[in-house]
């Protein structure tokens, strides 16, 4: 968004005298029913039941103490606790006597095959301290994740973790890290494909977005380009643990996709911004329950990981 | 005499001169005011003279492509007339001394078909001066409803933003006619959108007609002659666009001399220079160019100076360059070439240069964003007098519209021992470019009828995207080209239309406009009739009722309301049918006796069928998409009433309209399938242009706008997102909850602009004060915080709480030019 900041002051000129004034729009306000669930494939489907409210009222006003929520599975009533299979068929309505009543479904997508997974390391730099104890490593990974898209339209979303877990540890004077550092996301297109010549060059850019559909390779296999740059280990030398990256390549339900959408739309991009000095039109928040307030998601899950402890030891002069 | 003629010479300053000097005209015993008019439009002079002059002054007349002088003097011969030709002006006076009236006793005389401008002169000179222009016409003796003529001066004394007189703002101050978002220059027409207007320059099509955002129109006033407008009863020449059609006319060059003009503005300046070239051939240029880069240049210079290593890149201007030259054959024929470029160009950025240095470590970033985007068009035009009844006009024109951005950014990691350079390039395009050839011919068979026919071909070719992006890092680079689309598309059409007077009260306008659009081997075809009826009872009023067709085959996506060089034109494809639009227009006009003031009321009804629009939620489709996922088809209506006392003579000119107006829009996936309102609806609007002539040098124009608030999608509820939790930027938050389309109605706006423009020997100065009580209206209303203090006897912090808040947008804005007429 850096253009974007050069770009508003000379397109909005007028707005550099502009003011703002506080007002009470006088608009009628009936709250709705809120739901929003995330439902995993193998775990306890669980949903967040609120109410919508005024723009300037408390967050505690949304809270519903009265509603009554029911699941549905493929149609049929579910008790209180319901794990969920790829492809059923999920209904949750709520109920309240104060709010109304809501209700949602989505369909848990079916995992894909786990990804074909595909590696190489580059740029590598050694040190150690001056003790010779601790070895530091700095290297960037390129991964190539291929996955198998079955036919039909399918939405996904990548997330990847490391163990060791990536965080800093102190024990002592001594830090354990290891973390395959920072992923670059403009270097895999498919995760800028939500992103519009408008907003492109009003500086959207992916970072932090790894959803994706399979719009580009309907039916076929597609590899993901995956740049990390500034990978990191720093070890006791004698102390080399296993080092995995486990990537995980979501299916996730279309109502997942558009969520994360509109968030980059309301978070990066400009329409909101647009919207706010009326050279455009607003954009509200998108939900897939009845009341127009909430999201009911899905997703199921294949993971692959990569074993990185050869290259580090190997990397390590002894 | 010399005093009055160059007085006049001012006030006509941009109707110019055409350069046919023969003439054919046929006239027994008809008043000399009805003869003049045929003479000024084919001769495109003016004339001059004394209100009491021509008072029961019939004139006979037969001439056949004879030379203008000739005809003058057989159509005085037998009179007490006698004319003078100087520069552009035919000036007419008594052959003999003739007994005048006291100084400031005298009145307009009525003259049909005149325009008159009032002035002080010497006792000794004419009292009251009567310039007969062909612009300007009574709405009574036609048949249009809703049809204006501007003229250049017209433009020019409508106060405008920044004193940048422009022809799309002086149109926003007629009834009927939104204005949309302040200060930018968009039209909304009797409740249609920004992209039903047909904007022309000669009558060949312009897309892009807007520099800076919208600020500002592409029309240099300084070189158009008048402006035609049409929305209610459409000519059926025209087509192509639901709501409007504007042809703004080039001046032609000067044959006497080499005159023109140099403005020097806030904004901008403005050369203009027009000539003889031989005895047969006139040019003309104007050349505007903004200087924002002029101005901003100390600016940038003194916030680099204070950051050694950051330097700021700013640079934008926009000009316009409009070249004609006129070359007559003979008397029948006169062929010309014209020219007009427009454009935008920004380039803006940032330049870190503090990775050279040895002791500087960490990002540095190296940003150049370039912009540009415009209007090209070529034409070459003959006009040729097949017989003495029958004219022709071919062309043949080029028009592009184009528009370009290219992001370049690099970035730099230094650390102790190594730079890591990644840069980003992203470049797109948009672009259309059409061909048109076109044959125009008017057919006078008899005095009562008068056909237009014609036929055109145009060749279009879309480029609506053609994106690329170029990752660099390291050893490892990625190019893509995200999306091309490209259509070629051929568009046909043929026209024709009677204006026919079947009675001294009666007059019709019946036409056709068919059109043929072939686009990806599919075929629609348009049919645009039109009709128009005038009952006259008597000279000084009318009623006239119509019906227009108009079919719109391309259309502009665009995601905001400013005018962007990401707004793309696209032609009708796939599943979507050509826009069309009904309308039903009823007028009544009545003038004064002596044509000083008229009235107007016009009443119209329009239904408009395959609009196309975003659909819902339309910005979560992915842009590889084709377009067509991301609009809905649907329709529309407006209804309402313009009504306009307007005083056409005198000191004191000026009018003040009201419109009264409702529009909606129905959409299958729009706003739930609900119909709502038109966002620039405006249900009340009042205008009030006054331009006071206060003498011969100075002239105070004043222009009050009012009208009902635009409406605006307010979002007053909100829920709480989701807590997925499942990437680094997603917070839990909360959304808003969505509410009908455009339900709220922003406050009343209005607004009043002065100017005043002060004569002296070399040129003018023109003083402006846009908003000048300041009332800042309200543009939008949008959801914020504001900080709140909490002072308690143990604790003070500031915390912020969430609130409406209204935008306010411009307040009052002085501007100065000096124009100097050479």
């Amino acid at each position: 968004m850096a253009i974007l900041k050069k770009i508003y002051p000379f397109l909005f000129i007028p707005l550099l005298t502009s003011c703002e004034e506080v007002f009470t729009p006088d608009m009628p306000h009936t709250p709705v029913l809120c739901i929003n669930s995330l439902i995993t494939a193998g775990e306890a489907v669980e949903a967040k039941i609120s109410k919508s409210r005024l723009y300037t009222d408390s967050p505690d006003k949304s809270e519903v103490k009265d509603a009554s929520v029911r699941i549905y599975a493929n149609g049929e009533l579910q008790p209180d606790l319901y794990i969920p299979n790829e492809s059923d068929h999920i209904k949750i309505v709520a109920e309240s006597p104060t709010a109304g009543r809501a209700e949602s479904d989505v369909t848990v997508p079916k995992a894909i095959p786990a990804p074909e997974i595909d590696w190489e390391t580059s740029d590598t730099y050694y040190q150690e301290d001056e003790n010779g104890a601790y070895v530091y490593l700095c290297f960037k990974l390129n991964v190539r994740l291929t996955i198998k898209d079955p036919k039909n339209e399918n939405y996904y979303k990548l997330s990847y973790t490391t163990t060791p877990d990536n965080e800093i540890e102190t024990d002592g004077y001594e830090i354990h890290v290891f973390s395959i550092g920072d992923l670059k996301y403009d270097m895999e297109p498919i995760f800028s494909e939500h992103i519009g010549i408008f907003e492109s060059i009003m500086g959207g850019d992916s970072y932090g977005f790894t959803f994706f559909t399979d719009r580009q390779f309907n039916g076929k296999s597609y590899t993901l380009h995956l740049v990390f740059d500034n990978c990191r280990f720093n070890y006791r030398k004698d102390a080399i643990p296993e080092c995995k990256a486990h990537f995980t390549i979501n299916s996730i339900s279309p109502s997942y996709y558009n969520w994360a959408n509109y968030l980059w739309q309301r978070d990066r991009g400009t329409l909101v911004e647009l919207g706010d000095y009326g050279f455009g039109d607003p954009i509200w928040g998108y939900s897939n329950v009845s009341s127009g307030a909430g999201v009911v998601a899905a997703q199921s899950q294949s993971t692959c990981t990569i074993d990185l402890t050869d290259f580090i030891k190997g990397s390590i002069v002894q | 005499m010399k005093r009055i003629l160059s007085l006049l010479i001012a006030i006509s300053y941009c109707i110019s001169i055409a350069t046919a000097q023969n003439v054919t005209i046929r006239a027994i015993n008809r008043p000399a005011a009805t003869v003049f008019r045929s003479i000024m439009e084919q001769t495109g002079k003016n004339f001059v003279y004394s209100s009491e002059l021509l008072e029961d002054i019939t004139v006979t007349v037969r001439a056949e492509n004879r030379p203008l002088k000739q005809v003058l003097s057989e159509m005085f011969s037998g009179t007490s007339i006698e004319y003078k030709i100087k520069g552009n002006n035919i000036v007419l006076k008594r052959k003999k001394k003739a007994d005048r009236p006291k100084k400031g006793s005298s009145t307009a005389t009525p003259v049909p078909d005149t325009k008159t401008y009032s002035t002080t002169v010497k006792p000794t000179m004419l009292e009251e001066v009567v310039v007969v222009s062909r612009l300007g016409g009574p709405q009574v003796e036609t048949t249009e409803i809703g049809a204006k003529k501007i003229t250049a001066d017209e433009v020019r004394n409508t106060p405008v933003l920044f004193g940048e007189s422009d022809v799309i703002k002086a149109l926003q101050t007629q009834p009927g006619v939104a204005e949309g978002t302040e200060g930018f220059g968009s039209m909304y027409v009797h409740g249609g959108n920004s992209d039903e207007n047909l904007y022309m320059l000669d009558n060949i099509p312009l897309y892009q007609v807007n520099h800076f955002a919208g600020l500002f129109s592409a029309f240099n006033t300084d070189i158009i002659r008048y402006i035609d407008f049409f929305k209610s009863s459409i000519p059926a020449k025209y087509d192509g666009r639901l709501s409007s059609f504007m042809d703004a006319r080039m001046q032609n060059g000067n044959r006497e001399g080499h005159h023109g003009s140099a403005r020097l503005g806030l904004i901008s300046g403005a050369f203009n220079i027009s000539g003889p070239i031989g005895e047969r051939t006139t040019y003309l240029v104007g050349l505007r160019r903004s200087w924002f880069d002029v101005l901003t240049i100390p600016f940038i210079a003194i916030a680099n100076s204070q950051n050694e290593d950051e330097k700021l890149r700013f640079n934008y201007y926009f000009m316009d360059l409009n070249a004609r030259v006129q070359h007559q054959f003979s008397t029948k024929a006169t062929a010309f070439v014209s020219f007009y470029f427009g454009d935008d160009n920004m380039k803006t950025g940032t330049e870190d240069n503090g990775y050279d240095k040895p002791d500087h470590f960490g990002s540095f970033f190296d940003d150049r964003f370039d912009m540009h985007w415009g209007n090209m068009l070529a034409q070459a035009g003959l006009n040729y007098r097949l017989k003495d009844n029958l004219s022709s006009e071919f062309t043949a024109a080029y028009t592009r519209f184009f528009s370009g951005m290219k992001q370049d950014e690099i970035n730099r990691e230094k650390s102790s021992d190594q730079i890591d350079k990644s840069r980003i390039v992203l470049k797109t395009d948009n672009n259309i470019n059409d061909w048109i050839f076109r044959g125009d011919f008017d057919w006078r068979p008899d005095d009562n009828n008068r056909v237009r026919f014609g036929a055109g071909y145009t060749r279009h070719s879309f480029l609506p995207a053609r994106t690329s992006r170029l990752y660099e890092a390291g050893t490892t680079n990625l190019t893509t080209r995200d999306s091309t689309w490209a259509y070629g598309a051929n568009e046909v059409n043929a026209y024709m239309e009677d204006d026919w007077k079947i009675s001294g009260k009666i007059r019709m306008n019946a036409g056709m406009h068919a059109s043929m659009f072939n686009i990806s081997s599919k075929t629609r075809y348009g049919w645009s009739p039109r009709l128009s009826l005038s009952y006259r009872p008597d000279e000084d009023w009318a009623i006239k009722l119509a019906y227009a067709r108009t079919t719109q085959y391309v259309h502009q996506l665009n995601q905001s309301y400013l005018a962007l060089p990401t707004d793309q034109w696209i032609p009708i494809n796939g599943k979507f049918k050509p826009e069309t639009a009904d309308k039903i227009s009823l007028g009544g006009y009545w003038q004064t006796p002596d044509r000083t003031y008229s009235i107007s009321a016009e009443g119209y009804y329009k239904w408009m069928n395959n609009l196309l629009d975003y659909r819902d939620e339309y910005y979560l489709r992915p842009p590889l998409d084709l377009w067509n996922a991301q609009l809905c088809s649907g329709k529309g209506s407006a209804k309402g009433i313009d009504i306009k006392l307007e005083k056409l003579f005198g000191k004191v000119t000026g009018h003040i309209s009201y419109s009264l107006a409702w529009a909606d829009r129905t959409f299958a996936d729009k706003n739930g399938g609900r119909t709502f309102p038109a966002k620039f609806e405006n249900r009340h609007k009042i205008n009030v242009i006054v331009n006071w002539t206060i003498n011969d040098k100075v002239q105070l124009n004043a222009s009050w706008t009012g009208h009902s608030g635009n409406r605006f999608t307010l979002f007053n509820q909100v829920w709480d997102d989701p807590e997925f939790g499942s990437s680094d930027w997603f917070g839990a938050g909360e959304s808003p909850l969505r509410t009908d389309i455009n339900s709220y109605q922003l406050p009343f706006y209005h607004r009043l602009d002065l100017s005043c423009t002060v004569k002296n020997k070399r040129g003018y100065w023109t003083f402006g004060l846009y908003n000048a009580y300041c009332h800042m209206n309200t543009v939008a209303v949008k959801r914020g915080t504001r900080d709140i203090v909490v002072s308690k006897p143990d604790e003070y912090y500031v915390t912020s709480e969430p609130v409406f808040k209204r935008v306010k947008l411009l307040p009052v804005i002085p501007s100065i030019s000096y124009t100097w007429l050479f």
